[in-house]
């Protein structure tokens, strides 16, 4: 629009003119609202106020459609931030045409660089004339586009609404984007000038929502073009406008810093549980000593233990690692991690976050009678397509995501590790092993999500992991003299698929239904020795909320679990917890073969949301539990509360019940006993959490467990058919847990991320039959984690872990006897777990640098684990005669490098 | 897109030329043009005196020459520095051959002028390789492990360009330290490096206007 061009450019020489002579003056009355100026002589100002937002007026229609032009002059209180406090009419030359409003209507969303007296901002009053000029007629070929910039407003020629104005023509267009990411910059002034005329002229345009902006009829010659978002490099370059001709660009502009916690989600879920870790994928990214595995963050927690080397257990609280159970998005997994923790099954493309809770969980969540880990898939749809590719010396990890429409999304990821190939080749053809195959994992992801309104959000996840492993064994001897063969194997094989249909109709309803299916294999081989299990699972969870007042929400559902097992086991039956991990006996092996042995879990829970008081939520609620295979109804009361003193203090607390059925030797006809029925935990514990600014907290909770019902190793028999049979198993086993936690979080500000987690805790057991307690095998009294990651200048990230923890319980050889039938020395245990092996610490520290490229980047991290090289202990090694020990070390220091490009 | 807009005139042009306007802009710090800039990269030459001490009895100092030490990185700010580096440096005494070396982190920092004060750690490795040992097990003696460096270096340009990076001849005078199992190293060098250094680009560099496009 003509008349645009030539309001602006009067407007501004308007405003130019009067600057200096009325820039600051009390005495020009104010309007109502604006703050009383302090009266100083304009031509004290060490700088004058500079526009840097224009916002073009509506020009009123009636006097658009009657050829009116009209001079508004407006009094604008710009304040020292330069916006504008007011802006009120002093004249306009056409009153009573809507000249007037629409001029100050524009006026409010003005911005100036404000005036300064010796270099500090002032608030100040200014008069600004706006021009609504309407567009000459149609152009003569020959007549300038635009004005001349010093054009005189009286010059200006007056209206010929007779004719029509010729259209303008978009000659240099282009699109704004975030260099690396390729992401529109919308709202960003891009500037076009030149200053090899008499006077120097420049022209703005705005990016859209799509980062895109056109300038019209821009006079040909050289052009300097300057972009310039807040919290971006300047983006400058020269464009050449041919006459005839238009240009259409791809500028990329660059962040000054690729903060990745930029992407973290802010809205969080109102916290309702006494302890509950919630991290997003953005924090778990760059967490160091995990050599860039999402997961292995959870080893990180407060409540958690350090796990044995390569175990990659999760252990919870001083329970046992199978009594944490691990759910992707509300669906229950075998395993999340491969060959023993190694790496994570899902890659961190395709994660949101992780929840992490200790204790004192939901109703919705069962089955475990220690933690809960629910890994939360992403569920931002992107906007357009983008992938990465992650190599690291174990693995490389494809990911690709793609809109599909504007209201679906798919994403595919797939890794594999490639330390079978180095083990391959460097292990000599002379060695006493010869790998087969291994060790080897993959895994795949397919994730689609559909949203055909903002009620209705559709999801499918595909997902599974394999691991191998096999060796041969040149000498069985070197195996064990009791086995017949000469091969070592063990897979692991899963899948799921996962679909999800979420449905929220109105803020007080919503109903959550998944729907998932998969298959876990198992196997593993030593000789003759075999554990072969496939599993088919079934699991239906559907969880419905409902807000019946301001005070009162309702969450109530059902998870209904169905297993289907087959295989074939022939193994000694396996130690418990508490014995000694003695020498493999494969005299002793049982054997035991079975043919789809199903197993129905069905399960329903309710919890009610109430707000007693506007600061006070308590969340009763109750799961009952029953298995097909147990055949026992488990009713679980949990009750927690929160109590908000102020904005800073929380209390909370809580107590529940939690169950757990047996593992699958334990009931088993062969291995166990078929009666035993389910574990029971009694979770205690309260606490407080302060919260001094919104980026940190203190937490602290202190927890109680009392655990009964345990399934325990037993001598005792049973009459059976005239016969005494072993009962192998029973529910007399009995422990106690209790400690606190203490975490100082510092979640993602002025550049840092990090926390210290400590947890000071004791666990015993008691064992059947017996009287006195013990330790559990993985009672650490004390675990110190201090973790922190810095984001540094161009793009440079560095973070450090320090874990002190101490070492696990051990039962001590008092003795060996010698074996004549095995030809072997037996060792003789003291009693269970009174030694305790040394104390672990170990530091690591990671440095992340990123390149950006105009359309990608690449990320390349060193992480450097156990940096001052200290040699841990992780257990003892005994000669043949266990007259003689030493201690097993942990990893000497490791440097791992991985890269990562991401477009 | 609706044309918007503004004509600056006088109040853009004039906020162009000034040398005000490169600045900054919010959050983005725009840096005065300078010969230590954006990106290093750096071949060494190093010599010096590497002291072993194994399993706590102290050796017969070794002098080490350093044949090209690797560094790589960026100035992050005005004066701190990061990057990785490549070391190894080795001697001969007789039979024997010392073996000194590692992959770092390292950082530097400007203190005054040109000069930086370095620190760095890493992986490591120091070994003795003895031809003809007493005890044929200790032909090849040595540890593996944490490995820590302090340094200092001084930057001399010895040609002028325009903008900022440029080349560097670098003294160095460093020292390393490895504390293993059965052995630990220390080691003394003198050096010199010299180092590339890209600059910024132009949009991150503080200019005026008749060089900023």
């Amino acid at each position: 629009m003509k008349w645009l061009q030539n309001a602006a450019c009067l407007a501004v020489c308007a405003f130019t003119a009067t600057a200096h002579a009325q820039g600051v003056n009390g005495a020009a009355g104010n309007p109502a609202g604006a703050q009383a100026r302090e009266n100083i002589d304009a031509t004290k100002l060490s700088k004058v106020p500079k526009q840097t937002k224009f916002t073009q007026a509506d020009y009123p229609a009636e006097a658009k459609a009657k050829g009116i032009e009209a001079d508004v002059t407006l009094l604008l209180d710009i304040n020292d931030k330069g916006l504008i406090d007011a802006a009120s009419v002093v004249e306009c030359t056409a009153p009573g045409l809507g000249f007037e409003e629409a001029a100050t209507i524009a006026a409010q969303t003005f911005e100036f660089e404000p005036a300064e007296v010796n270099g500090k901002p002032i608030a100040v009053q200014l008069a600004y004339k706006y021009h609504f000029t309407l567009a000459a007629a149609a152009p003569a070929p020959e007549a300038p586009a635009q004005p001349a910039p010093n054009a005189d407003p009286s010059q200006t020629p007056p209206a010929q609404p007779a004719k029509p104005a010729r259209a303008p023509v978009a000659n240099f267009t282009g699109v704004l984007l975030e260099r690396g990411t390729r992401a529109p910059l919308p709202g960003v002034i891009v500037t076009v000038f030149r200053d090899d005329g008499p006077q120097p002229i420049g022209y703005e345009a705005t990016t859209d929502n799509t980062g895109h902006f056109k300038f019209f009829d821009l006079p040909e010659g050289a052009w300097k073009v300057l972009a310039e978002a807040p919290g971006y490099y300047p983006f400058r370059t020269t464009e050449d406008i041919v006459k005839g001709e238009a240009i259409d660009v791809t500028y990329y502009e660059e962040r000054a810093s690729y903060n990745p916690y930029d992407v973290t989600v802010t809205a969080t879920r109102p916290r309702k549980e006494v302890s509950r870790t919630v991290i997003s994928a953005a924090e778990i990214d760059k967490v160091p000593g995990t050599a860039g595995d999402p997961l292995s963050i959870v080893q990180n927690f407060a409540g958690v233990a350090r796990a044995p080397l390569g175990s990659g257990q999760i252990i919870v609280r001083g329970s046992a690692p199978e009594d944490t159970k691990v759910f992707v998005d509300g669906v229950e997994v075998p395993n999340i991690y491969h060959f023993g923790g190694l790496r994570s099954v899902i890659p961190i493309g395709m994660l949101d976050g992780i929840d992490f809770y200790p204790g004192n969980y939901a109703p919705e969540y069962g089955r475990a009678t220690a933690g809960v880990i629910d890994v939360r898939t992403k569920r931002k749809l992107p906007k357009s397509t983008h992938g990465y590719a992650d190599v690291s010396i174990l693995d490389t990890g494809l990911y690709l995501e793609t809109p599909l429409g504007d209201k679906g999304s798919i994403a595919f990821a797939g890794r594999r590790s490639y330390i079978d190939f180095i083990i391959n080749a460097a292990v000599p053809d002379d060695a006493a092993v010869n790998v087969v195959a291994a060790p080897r994992y993959y895994d795949y992801q397919l994730l689609a999500n559909y949203r055909p309104a903002p009620a209705h959000d559709l999801r499918f996840f595909f997902f599974g992991a394999d691991d191998s492993l096999k060796l041969l064994f040149n000498n069985p001897a070197l195996l064990d003299t009791s086995v017949t063969d000469n091969a070592f194997s063990a897979s692991t094989t899963f899948y799921r698929s996962a679909t999800s249909y979420r449905y929220v109709p109105s803020p007080s309803f919503s109903n959550y239904l998944r729907v998932s299916q998969g298959r876990d294999w198992f196997n593993f081989r030593v000789g003759n020795l075999v554990f072969d299990l496939t599993t088919y699972s079934s699991q239906i969870r559907d969880t419905v909320e409902q807000k019946l007042s301001d005070r009162i929400t309702l969450r109530y559902g059902v998870d209904m679990l169905f297993n289907r097992a087959s295989g074939l086991i022939r193994l000694p039956p396996p130690p418990q917890e508490g014995q000694p991990q003695s020498e493999f006996d494969a005299s002793k092996a049982i054997t035991a073969e079975f043919n789809n042995d199903d197993n129905w879990l069905p399960a329903a829970f309710a919890e009610a949301e109430i707000r007693l008081a506007s600061k006070l939520l308590v969340l009763p609620g109750v799961r009952l539990d029953y298995s097909t295979q147990v055949k026992e109804v488990v009713v679980q009361p949990r009750v927690t509360m929160r109590h908000s003193l102020n904005t800073q203090w929380v209390l909370k607390g809580g107590v529940g019940l939690f169950s757990q059925g047996p593992q699958p030797w334990e009931n088993s006809a062969d291995f166990g006993n078929v009666n035993v029925k389910n574990e029971r935990a009694l979770h205690y514990s309260a606490g407080a959490e302060y919260r001094p600014r919104p980026y940190l907290t203190f937490d602290i909770t202190g927890f109680y467990k009392d655990l009964y019902n345990l399934i325990s190793q037993t001598d005792a028999t049973v009459v059976e058919n005239g016969m005494n049979k072993p009962l192998r198993y029973d529910n007399k086993g009995e422990g106690q847990v209790y400690g606190m936690e203490a975490v100082i979080r510092h979640e993602f500000n002025r550049n840092f991320t990090g926390w210290i987690a400590y947890t000071l805790s004791r666990s015993k057991r008691r064992d059947s039959g017996q009287t006195e307690s013990r330790l559990f095998d993985y009672d650490q009294p004390h675990i110190l984690t201090v973790l922190g990651s810095y984001l540094l200048p161009r793009n440079w990230q560095v973070g450090g872990r320090f874990r002190l923890v101490s070492g696990n319980p051990r039962t001590p050889v008092v003795g060996a006897l010698y074996n004549s039938v095995a030809d072997r020395y037996d060792p003789v245990y003291g009693q269970a777990n009174t030694a305790r092996s040394g104390a672990f610490h170990q530091l690591d520290f990671r440095v992340d640098k990123k390149w950006i490229y105009d359309r990608w980047m690449l990320n390349a991290y060193l992480d450097i684990q156990n940096v001052y090289n200290r040699s841990n202990p992780e257990g003892l090694q005994y000669n043949f005669n266990y007259r003689q020990s030493k201690t097993q070390q942990g990893l000497p220091l490791v440097p791992i490098i991985g890269i990562r490009a991401e477009f | 897109m609706k044309r918007h807009t503004l004509l600056l005139c006088g109040a853009l042009v004039a906020t162009l030329a000034s040398p005000a306007f490169a600045q900054t802009t919010p959050n983005t710090v725009l840096e005065p043009p300078s010969p230590r800039q954006g990106y290093y990269a750096s071949l060494g030459i190093e010599a010096g005196a590497g002291f072993l001490w194994d399993k706590g009895d102290s050796r017969d100092p070794t002098a080490l020459t350093g044949v090209p030490i690797l560094r790589l990185g960026q100035l992050l700010t005005q004066r701190f520095s990061m990057g990785l580096r490549l070391d190894f440096t080795g001697g001969k005494k007789g039979d024997e051959t010392t073996a000194l070396g590692g992959l770092l982190i390292e950082t530097g920092f400007r203190v005054w002028n040109k000069l930086a004060v370095q620190g760095g750690f890493g992986a490591g490795y120091a070994s003795v390789s003895q031809k003809n040992p007493p005890d044929p097990d200790d032909k090849l003696r040595g540890a593996y492990g944490a490995l820590y460096m302090l340094g200092l270096s001084y930057d001399f340009f010895p040609y002028k360009k325009a903008f900022s990076g440029g080349f560097a001849i670098t003294p160095t005078l460093g020292a390393r330290f490895l504390p293993g199992s059965p052995i630990d190293a220390v080691s003394v060098l003198l050096g010199v490096d010299f180092v590339w250094w890209t600059g910024l680009p132009k949009n991150q560099l503080d200019l005026p206007p008749d060089r900023a496009f």
